[in-house]
């Protein structure tokens, strides 16, 4: 019984995959929908989209990034009848970085929009403070780009699209300090956030762990411009790892100040060396050169449907690479509906149910699903290592060198 | 010259001039005298432009100024140094004077400057102290001079005596004897009637906002002593 | 420490920038803009489009300046000449100024659709001088060196120039400015476009420090603006200045000796500190004597 459900679900998992590969072409004929009827859904499914556009700096890019990879979805969704006749509705809010209008928003997307389900969620403080309320009412809820961790813990209708950040760094850490010989490391991480300063603690205590003495730890916050203060604390602590965990927002700065600095620390970072913010930025990125960090996503990734999600973003932008937000706002869109055609209803507690079955789900972010019973609610994929050189991403394995 | 033509200031619903014509020559001194609140320095005001008239004319050389700004006013040669002596107390007594000269060619300022601290000897030893620590007579001194940096060709002067010793007073007194010497006309608004009538040819008494007399030192002189002197 | 001295100095020296524009606006108009915090936006964004046009970044950097200028100009000329002419009151007057910024931030948060953008620092000074032991970024001491040009060059010309005596006239007293000859209008104009140029100015170098613009950049610096004034004196030339570097210094060794995240809370303490032994600021001048 069990295993034939994982089966159709598998079976699901491609279909969407098909549905994608029709993209929005509108000549394909409708999908077969492997003999669910979609008789049980409405004409109209209303999902909730809040996320963070706007508010604080140090979020944009991230917001706009998940939304455009949510309405991607959504098209694809739409126009390939992946639903069959239902088609989704998402009703977007603008939290705006604000816990309180995470709040609202919830509020308002469940007793008076009635969404059936909730795919959104910028940063995890906010989720933090709306999440509970979803789970109250019983919402099932796809968050899409929290790295913090305490998220699943929420309850058993919240899922994630994107893992803890700690389960990454649990990843890549410790093959960066094996390849690397590396003894001592010092910290710069953002203190007024609860993901970039849970982050920190993480990487300190695992690099600890594994024998790397901490010898400087110096915080910045988001209001912080310039910050030769504490690079000159870290460059007289001569460290031979720099692991920053700041926002986004802040990366160029800490980067091009860290070039000026003098510091030949190795830089360990996080995904923000991968997003656009600092890819797009000539002199960060220049000064990012040899840092390493691990990602759930690259553009080049082969893994799962990642390929034909980037030729099909392409063509529907221009030829524009997607970055990772896009990615991550797809799947979790792609992911939501995948549950609600394999419930084969809208009732909130069947798509949470659907929702915990996925498996084999081939995404941007590889071939996963939610189903590990020993991680409830949190995606199955791995991590990928990659190294800045000459302005770019590189996959980094132990024997990559690189010259600063 | 200068003309005023049933010049009415208000403040509100206060009619401070209630229709005050007079005329000041060229090359003449016009004391105005009158009680507190008659509406002397009102009618400065509204020469300099300081006030706008509520109805009435300000004819200066034939040009209408009744509706100018005060630094357009005080390019077509009428200076006013206004009650209470204006002092930019920030500034040292050398800047004050500068500043007098703001719109006199920088080629003639030293000169001018020189030509004032004869005029006013005390002033020559403060040059470089603040105005706002200088005595109430240095002050009014200070406040003429700066007043004549411009080379006015009319000058009105508001209480030039107004706090001062009288042997203070005589000195200032002196000066604007030595200035209407040089051409420049004087507007002179004074309530020491004795000190005013002493430099004044003609007189114009101010009382409510009209005038109620007009004439020559000699004609009035008497009359007005006599009602002021109690 | 030495190096930790440098690094001070060096963050005061923006910081004294972003004073000296308060402080003039202040002495001159008696408000304390809020829409400053746009300005400074404003003119980074102004270079950084001149950048990103080909502009060579010198003439980028002048162009910013303009910008930021003529928009203060223009604020100070309809929403602020208006409600001034109208006899409003001081407080009436600052919060004008909080719907300009708020006006101001929409249109650059929408013009840049609240992305971060960045700022091309090609054309910036870069690397790093060592100066003895220690060693300080270029464009830091590019920073240091314009904050102080900008001092000598402010005070020169409000000291020694009959232009800078008239707008320390009007700023003491604008009808006798008036009675001098003085076009007070444009005094008022000049003072507020030239305290638009230096929003600009540090603008610029907060954009190159971090390679970065975004609309709500100015926010956090208009704040330090204002205790920079606050501790040097109210339009305090001198007081903008050394108020900088003293908050430079404090936040620099907060982060050292104490930590980052009290560097501010520390700062503003000592602040309210030192308004206590000197209630109008280090350089202070009583309410009559304002720049």
């Amino acid at each position: 019984m069990r295993f034939r459900t994982i089966k159709i679900v598998t079976a699901l998992g491609l279909v969407s995959v098909l549905a994608a590969a029709c993209g929005s072409s509108k000549s394909s004929s409708t999908p077969t929908s492997a003999g669910s009827s979609s008789s049980a859904l409405p004409a109209t499914i209303k999902i909730g989209v809040p996320l963070d556009l706007t508010g604080s700096s140090e979020i944009t890019g991230v917001g706009t990034g998940e939304w455009a990879g949510v309405q991607f979805a959504v098209n694809q969704i739409n126009s390939s009848g992946f639903l069959g006749t239902s088609k989704i509705d998402p009703v977007m809010f603008d939290t705006q970085a604000s816990k309180t209008e995470a709040v609202q928003r919830t509020v308002e997307l469940i007793s008076s929009d009635h969404v059936s389900a909730i795919v959104g969620y910028s940063l995890t403080p906010s989720f933090l403070a709306a999440g509970p309320i979803a789970q109250k009412d019983g919402i099932p809820v796809m968050a899409v780009g929290l790295s913090g961790a305490g998220v699943t813990e929420v309850g058993n209708y919240i899922f994630r699209e994107l893992l803890d950040y700690t389960k990454l760094y649990a990843f890549g850490d410790p093959q960066f300090v094996k390849a690397t010989h590396a003894t001592t490391a010092a910290y710069l991480y953002g203190s007024d956030t609860v993901t970039t300063s849970g982050q920190y603690a993480a990487r300190r205590k695992l690099l600890e762990s594994l024998g790397v003495k901490t010898v400087a730890v110096e915080t910045i916050t988001a209001a912080t411009t310039d910050m030769q203060a504490q690079l000159t604390a870290i460059k007289d602590a001569n460290p031979d790892l720099l692991v920053v965990n700041v926002d986004t927002g802040q990366v160029p700065s800490v980067l091009v100040q860290l070039g000026e600095s003098g510091i030949t620390a190795q830089y360990l970072g996080d995904t923000s060396l991968g997003s656009a913010v600092v890819t797009g930025n000539p002199a960060a990125i220049k000064a990012a050169q040899c840092g390493l960090f691990t990602t759930p996503w690259v553009p080049t990734s082969t893994a799962g449907g990642n390929p034909l999600f980037v030729s099909q973003w392409k063509a529907a932008n221009n030829g524009q690479t997607p970055d990772f937000f896009d990615a991550l706002g797809r799947d979790a869109m792609w992911a939501m509906a995948t549950a609600i055609k394999n419930a084969n209803s809208v009732n909130p507690s069947q798509i949470r149910d659907a929702l915990s079955q996925i498996s084999g789900f081939s995404g941007a972010l590889g071939l996963y699903g939610w189903n590990n019973p020993a991680a409830p609610g949190q995606p199955t994929y791995g991590g990928v290592n990659e190294q800045v050189q000459n302005g770019q991403d590189v996959p980094w394995t132990s024997s990559t060198t690189c010259t600063k | 010259m200068l003309v005023l033509e049933n010049l009415e200031v208000r403040y509100g619903k206060i009619r401070a001039l209630r229709g005050v014509s007079l005329t000041v020559p060229d090359h003449a001194v016009v004391a105005v005298l009158g009680p507190n609140g008659a509406g002397k320095s009102s009618m400065l005001k509204a020469i300099s432009g300081t006030v706008r008239p509520f109805a009435g004319r300000i004819l200066w050389n034939g040009t209408d100024i009744s509706r100018m700004a005060p630094h357009k006013i005080l390019r077509l040669g009428i200076a006013h140094v206004p009650e209470g002596r204006a002092m930019i107390a920030p500034l040292t007594v050398e800047e004050n004077l500068q500043m007098g000269a703001y719109i006199t060619p920088r080629s003639e300022i030293d000169d001018m400057q020189d030509r004032m601290l004869e005029l006013f000897p005390p002033l020559k030893a403060r040059l470089s102290t603040t105005a706002g620590s200088l005595s109430g007579g240095e002050q009014q001194m200070l406040a003429i001079a700066r007043g004549l940096m411009s080379k006015p060709k009319l000058i009105a002067i508001d209480e030039p005596s107004m706090g001062l010793a009288p042997a203070v007073a005589n000195d200032v007194l002196a000066a604007l004897a030595a200035i209407v010497q040089t051409g420049t006309s004087v507007l002179l608004v004074e309530q020491n009637a004795a000190l005013a009538l002493r430099l004044a040819h003609d007189v114009v008494v101010i009382g409510h906002g009209e005038v109620q007399a007009a004439g020559t030192s000699e004609e009035l002189g008497h009359d007005i002593l006599a009602a002021y002197v109690e | 420490m030495l190096q930790q001295t440098v690094n001070g100095i060096a963050l005061g020296a923006t910081y004294s920038l972003l004073g000296l524009g308060v402080t003039l606006i202040w002495g001159v108009l008696r408000v304390l803009n809020f829409a400053y915090s746009q300005f400074i936006v404003w003119g980074a964004f102004g270079t950084l489009i001149a950048i990103e046009n080909h502009v060579p970044t010198v003439f980028a950097v002048l162009i910013g300046m303009a910008v930021a200028g003529v928009v203060a100009v223009f604020v100070d000329m309809t929403v602020m000449q208006f409600m001034r002419r109208r006899g409003t009151s001081e407080f009436a007057l600052v919060v004008a100024t909080i719907g300009v910024y708020y006006i101001l931030s929409s249109v650059a948060q929408d013009r840049s659709k609240s992305q971060i953008e960045t700022f091309p620092i090609g054309g910036f000074p870069h690397g790093s001088v060592d100066i003895g032991s220690t060693s300080l970024p270029s464009l830091q001491l590019l920073s240091l060196v314009i904050s102080v040009a900008v001092m000598i060059v402010l005070g020169y010309w409000l000291n020694r120039t009959r232009l800078g005596r008239a707008t320390r006239t009007v700023a003491y007293s604008a009808p006798t400015a008036e009675l001098l000859g003085v076009n007070s209008r444009a005094i008022f104009a000049l003072a507020v476009f030239v305290s638009g140029c230096l929003a600009a100015l540090a603008g610029i170098f907060n954009a190159a420090d971090s390679s970065t613009l975004s609309y709500s950049d100015g926010d956090q610096l208009l704040v330090v603006a204002f205790a920079v004034i606050v501790l040097g004196g109210m339009g305090s030339v001198k007081g903008a200045v050394i108020g900088g570097l003293a908050l430079g210094l404090v936040q620099v060794y907060t982060t050292l000796y104490v930590s980052g995240v009290f560097s501010n809370a520390i700062t503003y303490l000592l602040i309210v500190g030192v308004l206590i032994v000197r209630p109008n600021g280090l350089f202070g001048v009583r309410e009559e004597a304002r720049v």
